[in-house]
């Protein structure tokens, strides 16, 4: 899993190549919170590079969520691929996050 | 009448995390031109979640994952056992909560249950002191109408 970060007009776009599973997701995680710490802007995460999701990936999304609107950021997705959106269709998470 | 079976694959891994690359490098082996790919990846996320659980939950810690593949012409299989303590995921995992919002939300369940929406028939059985788990996933023409080619 590669992720970068960068600020595009007022936002910061995070963007994710690879595989969002049990192994990646505490490295995600641990980026979003410190970006989300040192970021004053809302946040974006590019999912155009992820073809697999699991219910770890969802966790540590959910956690950066929770985080994000505690200090008052709006945290959003963009381009999810066909099988990463439908789990997060059945999973409920399409209506608990922004997916842009 | 019943479809032929073949055993694609059997072997054992460790039971730690590095299992789950393993047994999907061998379910997307066995899959090819079998499954088509969205049907590919809802197996192999279910093999995730339920070694996962294995690894994490189950005490089970220095003993191997048995996994057996078999292909019909109406279905590709995976069976997975285990020696940690018995544990049937589809009945005793917790329901997650899909309603609520981002704040309120905790994450129980969610793997499982994700894995019995997603893939077409799901079984449990403990037998000989080890949980057995079978992931069986329709091939498209068994599924669009019902009987086997």
């Amino acid at each position: 899993m590669d992720i970068t970060s960068r600020q595009v007009a007022d936002r910061t776009v995070v963007h994710l190549d690879g595989r969002l599973d049990v192994t990646s997701a505490k490295v995600f995680e641990d980026f979003m919170l410190d970006l989300i710490g040192k970021a004053s802007s809302d946040i974006v995460v590019d999912m155009s590079g992820v073809h697999y999701v699991a219910s770890s990936g969802l966790r540590a999304l959910t956690v950066a969520a929770k985080k994000a609107n505690a200090s008052g950021r709006k945290l959003s997705l963009s381009n999810l691929h066909a099988n990463v959106r439908e789990v997060f269709d059945i999973s409920g998470f399409s209506s608990v996050f922004m997916i842009v | 009448m019943v479809p032929d079976t073949e055993v694609v694959s059997r072997f054992k891994v460790p039971a730690t995390l590095d299992a789950i690359g393993a047994i999907q490098a061998a379910v997307e082996e066995a899959a090819e031109g079998v499954l088509a790919p969205a049907a590919v990846f809802k197996l192999t996320m279910s093999i995730e979640e339920l070694v996962t659980n294995i690894v994490t939950y189950g005490k089970a810690e220095g003993t191997d994952i048995g996994v057996v593949i078999t292909a019909t012409t109406a279905s590709l299989s995976v069976e997975l056992d285990d020696a940690g303590v018995a544990f049937d995921p589809f009945h005793q995992a917790p329901e997650p909560r899909l309603n609520e919002s981002v704040e309120d939300r905790a994450i129980g369940g969610l793997g499982v249950f994700l894995v019995r929406e997603m893939v077409d028939e799901v079984a449990y059985h403990r037998s000989a002191e080890r949980n057995h788990i079978r992931l069986v996933m329709l091939r498209p023409t068994a599924k669009s109408d019902g009987t086997a080619p």
